[in-house]
Order: structure tokens, then C-alpha cells, then sequence
């Protein structure tokens, strides 16, 4: 188990997802994302320099002649990742703790990690403030830094919301993938349910990570309180006495979010930042193996 | 068992109790700043009921009230009137001594003394009327700490000093006592006065005659032996110019007698005579005997032979200190502020052990956070 607060204070985000990466595999008998493989082209005779791997010994044993497997795609599948760096995703419930982006960053990287590493290609958007970010998916390790330099490089900022540059990803996904979204989902419901409809309606593989701390769920404060909207900067005064209405309407909030995620072919993963990453990261290739 | 405050103005103290509350509410005007994701799911509460609602901690709020609450009383000087208290009380006597000071009370030193040694409070009353210091001294015991209560006027109790009515006049609540001294020898000597004639040489001895005869003799002058000095002139001497003005009554009683003469004053002590008759004259041997009679006081004659009142009569006037009775305890000396004061200090430091206690649960919940987090 690696403590979250742990993960924020590692500055090698490959570093992180590999060790991420390599706690949550050990000891899976197959891997989670076996069923992506491209489809079978042709053969063409080998030539040097050709991965010994994709050479048919089968025919060669048949026909003493070495030929070379060709695919429809460089790659087996392209995965796209959709990062809500939205100012509230600055949150965090104590001062040294990392906040809901370092911890989606995190999980995200060793995603990423473990996709590349199977030759998968992976690409990246950044949305929730005006500089939007793409990186296009590619495969390779060349991509997967790139990725990964780009996910370090995200400040929770702004307060765009993220459909309109989720469903700008899923234009220029040129063949069917995976859309993993990472979001707290504090923006309007229904444009972000339209476009994630509509990824799952493409064929996307779409998986929504929900992120939320303890703290939203459980809302555990005293006293009164005066709240300070991270995005907007607007400000509340409430009082503890609040706290049954804030946590009955939050959990409206997760279980319509599940609802009509699973409804609508998503595959909803609620995160909750103080669960070690890797117990998350486990629990999601899991439920995938089965 | 009586509770009496005797200074029933510090409860104003208790006003302060407002502090604490007011402190409280103000304070929560400034709530604590949280930065939150978002406040889709915060719902607003009216400000003004958060403040009202805010008192969170009643112990802690009823601790800080009791300490104004404790020192409010404490301030009010509060008294228990217990049986033992009472008692204690009624077991002391405040006596407040009236002495008559006038010339012919005798000496009522070792009197004073005895009644001082005897009380547990008390006080001198030093009156040339007896009837003003018992009204002095009633006035006295009433501002008393609690005690038996009791006037003792120490005289020789010559007729007219005290009467009936003034011991009436004494409240039921004091008794009242009277000590007689032996009265003082009424003082018989001559008048201290040097009278000084001044005539023309050839008429100096007669003069000196007439002053040898009245029992004066004719030395020079001794202004520090003598209170009071006269100067006869006599015709044939010059007086001087301007005669000043009589300044003190026994210079009017000398004048008085001396209607023939014109008189002046020097200064208080000094007087001057100007008789327009030569020393030869009857004039002077009458002025000299004049002036001396009219500076024997009157009094003194009278005091050779004073009626005083009987010891029977005063016996019979004489009550002794009632028990306190329905004393209450006003100006009690000692009162039981200490207590109160005690128990502010006992609830200051409830009150500290309180606040911490809620820091340090305050701080075992963000520990107990950051635990469940790890």
C-alpha cells in the first residue's frame, strides 16, 4: 500500500506509475487489457530489423520460410486520457496531503504505464481552464514521457468544465479506444453526461473516474464555517448544523452520477483520495479481469 | 442563618456576565475560512442565526459566567450570619467613651484606660458637653462592626451636664454607663496679668505704691511669664498716639470697668489704659484693683463649691449592652468575600482545563483525520 501523501512528495511520475503499476499487477493472471488486440492484416516476407515476436514460427515450420505478422494498427489500442485540472481539484483535506489532481495524476500515470507497457498508445487532455492541452495518442516510450511530463506539468487552475474538450478528444479518436476521465464532476451534469454518452455510444471503452475526498462525503466539520468556492471564489457561511443536508444531497449526487454512468455503458469508479492508489488501481484491473 | 451582602453595589459586577456571551457571539461572527471545492451542496445558513445559535460549549460558557458571577459577589462583600458568628459577636463590646473636658472634671486618664482595655472596639469623645458627645457617640457605634454596644461618659457629672432626656435620647440597642471622677480643685491663684504704670518721675513712686498694695510689684515686665499685660498711663505721660483697637474679650471686661479711661489694644495679649488723672490720684489704685477683678473669671467662683449630680440618680440611668439582638451584621468587619474570590479562582482554572480539553479534542480530530488518511 502506498499512502497518497507519500506519492505527492515523488517528483518521477514514471517512477510512481511503475511502482504503482508493479504493486497493483503482481499477482494478476492475465492481463486486464488482453481483449485489445488490432485485428490480423497479412504477412509479408521478414526483413531485418523486424521484432522477432511477430514472426508466424508456425508457418516457417510449415513452409521453412520466415514471414512477418502485419496488423491493421502500429498498436493495439488507443487509450485517451481526460484530466479535469479544474481549481477544485486543488482540494486537499490537510495542508501536506496531495489534493484530488495529485492523486488522479498518479492514477492516471500508472495507467498510462501499464498501457504503454503493453504497446498500446496512449494520449492526453487537459482540460478545465482556457489552454486546453492535447497530446494526440501514440504508442511508445517516447509517448508516454511526453504524457507524463505533460500530466506533471497540470496546476489545478480555472474553471472550465471538461465536456467540451472530452468531446473534442472523441472527435479525434480515430478508431475505438479507451476514454479514461478523471473529474470531481463539480460542473453541469448534463453536458458531461451527453458527451460521455455518446464516447460509449461510439464504442468507446469509457471509464470515469470520479474523484472525491473524505472530507466532501463526509463533510466532518464544526462550528460554523465560512466556505470558499475554489473556482469561483464565492463564499458561504454555513453552519455544522447543515452537515445531515450537505451529506444526504452529496450522496444523491454519487449515486445519480452511478446511475447514469452505468446506464449509459460507462464504467463508473468512485475515488476517494485517502484509499492508497494502488488498493484503487488493483480493485479497477479486477473488476476488468472479470 | 442570615446571607447579607454589605455591599450590595458590586452586584452591578453581574452586568459583566453580558462579556462572556457577547465575547462568544462576537467571535463567531468570524467563522473559520474553509476552501472547498465546491459549494453546490453547502447550503447557507442565515448569519444572524449562526450567531445566535453559536453557543456550542454550555459548560464552558457556564464556567466563564460563574467566575463574573463569583467575583460580582465576592465584590458585594457577602456575609453567612451563622449562630457561631452571632455569638462570636455578642461575646465583644464597642464602647464609645465620652470624657468631659471641662476644667473641673478631674483627671479621667486611668478611667479612659480601663474602659479602652475592656472593649473590642472603641473610641475617645473629648466634649465640654456631655448631652453633644453621647449624640457623638451613638453616632459612632452605629457605624460599629457588630458588638454589644455601649456609651461611657467618664465626668464629674456637676449638675446640668446630663439630664434625663439625653439618656432617653440614647437608642435602646446601647447601654449606657457613667463613671464619676473625683472633680479638680478649683485654682485660686491670682490673675496672670502684669499691669505696668506709667507716670511723671516725681509721681513714679506713688505709683509704685498703688501697685505694691494691689499685690503687684513694680519689676519690669516679664511678657513670657504672663498671658496678658496692661499699661496704665497716667496724666503727664505721653500714650501713645493711636490707641489700636480692643482684640480679645477679657480686654472688653477690663474696659468694662474702667469707664473714666480710654482704652487700646497693642496686640492680644497687650493692653493699654490712658487715665486723664495724675498718679496721685484715687484713680489709679481704682483702676488697678478694676482690672484685676475683672480678669478673675467669673466661674471660679462659682466652681469652689459644685453640685454634682447624686450617684443614685446615675445608677439609675445606667442600662448595660443589651445582647446584638437583631443585628444583622452591617459593618461587619470580617465577611466571607474570600470565598467567592477562592471560587473564582477554582472556576478560572476550570475554565483553563476546560479549553484546553476542547483543544485538545480539536486536535485529536485533525490528528485522528490524518490518520485515517495514512
Amino acid at each position: 500500500m502506498i499512502d497518497p501523501s507519500v506519492l505527492t512528495r515523488i517528483a518521477d511520475l514514471e517512477l510512481i506509475a511503475r511502482v504503482v503499476v508493479e504493486g497493483a499487477v503482481a499477482g494478476l493472471h492475465r492481463s486486464p487489457f488482453h481483449g485489445y488486440s488490432a485485428e490480423f492484416s497479412q504477412y509479408r516476407p521478414y526483413r531485418p530489423g523486424d521484432d522477432l515476436k511477430y514472426v508466424d514460427w508456425k508457418l516457417f515450420a510449415r513452409t521453412d520460410r520466415v514471414y512477418t505478422k502485419q496488423f491493421l494498427e502500429t498498436t493495439n489500442v488507443a487509450a485517451h486520457i481526460v484530466m479535469d485540472r479544474s481549481a477544485s481539484m486543488g482540494f486537499r483535506e490537510r495542508e501536506s496531503g496531495p489534493s484530488k489532481l495529485d492523486y488522479a495524476r498518479v492514477l492516471a500515470a500508472a495507467l498510462a504505464y501499464l498501457i504503454a507497457r503493453q504497446g498500446d498508445a496512449v494520449g492526453w487532455t487537459a482540460c478545465g481552464d482556457e489552454r486546453g492541452e492535447y497530446l494526440p495518442p501514440r504508442g511508445g516510450q517516447a509517448q508516454l514521457r511526453a504524457v507524463l511530463a505533460a500530466m506533471a506539468r497540470a496546476t489545478p487552475e480555472g474553471r472550465e468544465p471538461i465536456a467540451p474538450g472530452l468531446a473534442r478528444a472523441v472527435e479525434r479518436m480515430k478508431t475505438r479506444g479507451m476514454i479514461l476521465v478523471f473529474t470531481d464532476l463539480y460542473e453541469p451534469d448534463e453536458a458531461l453526461a451527453v458527451e460521455l454518452r455518446r464516447a460509449a455510444r461510439i464504442g468507446h471503452d469509457t471509464v470515469l473516474f470520479h474523484l472525491v475526498t473524505r472530507s466532501e462525503i463526509e463533510f466532518p466539520y464544526e462550528g460554523d464555517l465560512e466556505f470558499v468556492d475554489l473556482e469561483t471564489g464565492g463564499r458561504v457561511l454555513a453552519a455544522a448544523t447543515g452537515a445531515a443536508d450537505y451529506r444526504r444531497a452529496v450522496a444523491d449526487h454519487l449515486e445519480r452520477w452511478r446511475h447514469r454512468a452505468t446506464g449509459d455503458g460507462v464504467e463508473y469508479v468512485r475515488v476517494i483520495t485517502d484509499i492508497p492508489v494502488d488498493s484503487v488501481l488493483r480493485a479497477h484491473l479486477l473488476r476488468r479481469a472479470h | 442563618m442570615r446571607f447579607i451582602l454589605l455591599h450590595p453595589a458590586g452586584l452591578a459586577v453581574l452586568a459583566a456576565l453580558v462579556a462572556p456571551i457577547l465575547v462568544h457571539l462576537l467571535l463567531r461572527r468570524r467563522a473559520r475560512r474553509v476552501p472547498f471545492p465546491s459549494l453546490r451542496f453547502v447550503r447557507p445558513a442565515n448569519a444572524a442565526a449562526v450567531r445566535l445559535r453559536a453557543i456550542t460549549d454550555w459548560p464552558l460558557l457556564m464556567v466563564r459566567c460563574a467566575i463574573v458571577a463569583a467575583a460580582a459577589l465576592a465584590l458585594a462583600r457577602p456575609l453567612l450570619v451563622t449562630p457561631a458568628r452571632r455569638a462570636a459577636w455578642d461575646a465583644r463590646t464597642a464602647r464609645a467613651i465620652v470624657v468631659d473636658v471641662t476644667p473641673t472634671a478631674g483627671d479621667p486618664s486611668a478611667a479612659v484606660a480601663e474602659e479602652r482595655h475592656g472593649a473590642f472596639n472603641s473610641t475617645i469623645i473629648r466634649s465640654t458637653a456631655i448631652d453633644a458627645g453621647i449624640a457623638e457617640a451613638v453616632a459612632w457605634l452605629d457605624t460599629a462592626p457588630p458588638a454589644r454596644r455601649e456609651v461611657v461618659v467618664i465626668s464629674d457629672f456637676q449638675l446640668g451636664t446630663v439630664d434625663r432626656l439625653t439618656v432617653d435620647c440614647v437608642p435602646e440597642s446601647v447601654g449606657v454607663r457613667f463613671r464619676q471622677t473625683t472633680p479638680a480643685a478649683p485654682s485660686l491663684a491670682e490673675p496672670a496679668v502684669q499691669i505696668n504704670v506709667h507716670a511723671p518721675v516725681p509721681e513714679r513712686a506713688v505709683a509704685d505704691a498703688a501697685l505694691r498694695a494691689a499685690g503687684q510689684e513694680s519689676a519690669a515686665p516679664d511678657r513670657g511669664a504672663h498671658r496678658r499685660a496692661v499699661a496704665i498711663y497716667t496724666r503727664g505721660v505721653r500714650p501713645p498716639e493711636e490707641l489700636g483697637r480692643l482684640r480679645a474679650p477679657w480686654m472688653a471686661a477690663v474696659a468694662a470697668g474702667l469707664p473714666n479711661a480710654r482704652t487700646g489694644a497693642i496686640d492680644e495679649r497687650s493692653m493699654l489704659v490712658v487715665l486723664d488723672t495724675p498718679a496721685s490720684s484715687f484713680e489709679l489704685p481704682r483702676a488697678i484693683r478694676s482690672i484685676r477683678r475683672a480678669l478673675l473669671a467669673p466661674t471660679a467662683w462659682r466652681e469652689l463649691e459644685p453640685e454634682r449630680l447624686p450617684s443614685a440618680t446615675l445608677a439609675a440611668w445606667s442600662r448595660p449592652a443589651p445582647p446584638i439582638g437583631g443585628v444583622d451584621g452591617e459593618n461587619a468587619d470580617r465577611d466571607d468575600r474570600r470565598w467567592f474570590w477562592l471560587a473564582a479562582l477554582a472556576f478560572i482554572g476550570l475554565e483553563t482545563w476546560l479549553r484546553r480539553r476542547v483543544d485538545a479534542r480539536t486536535s485529536e480530530v485533525s490528528a485522528g483525520e490524518t490518520v485515517r488518511a495514512a
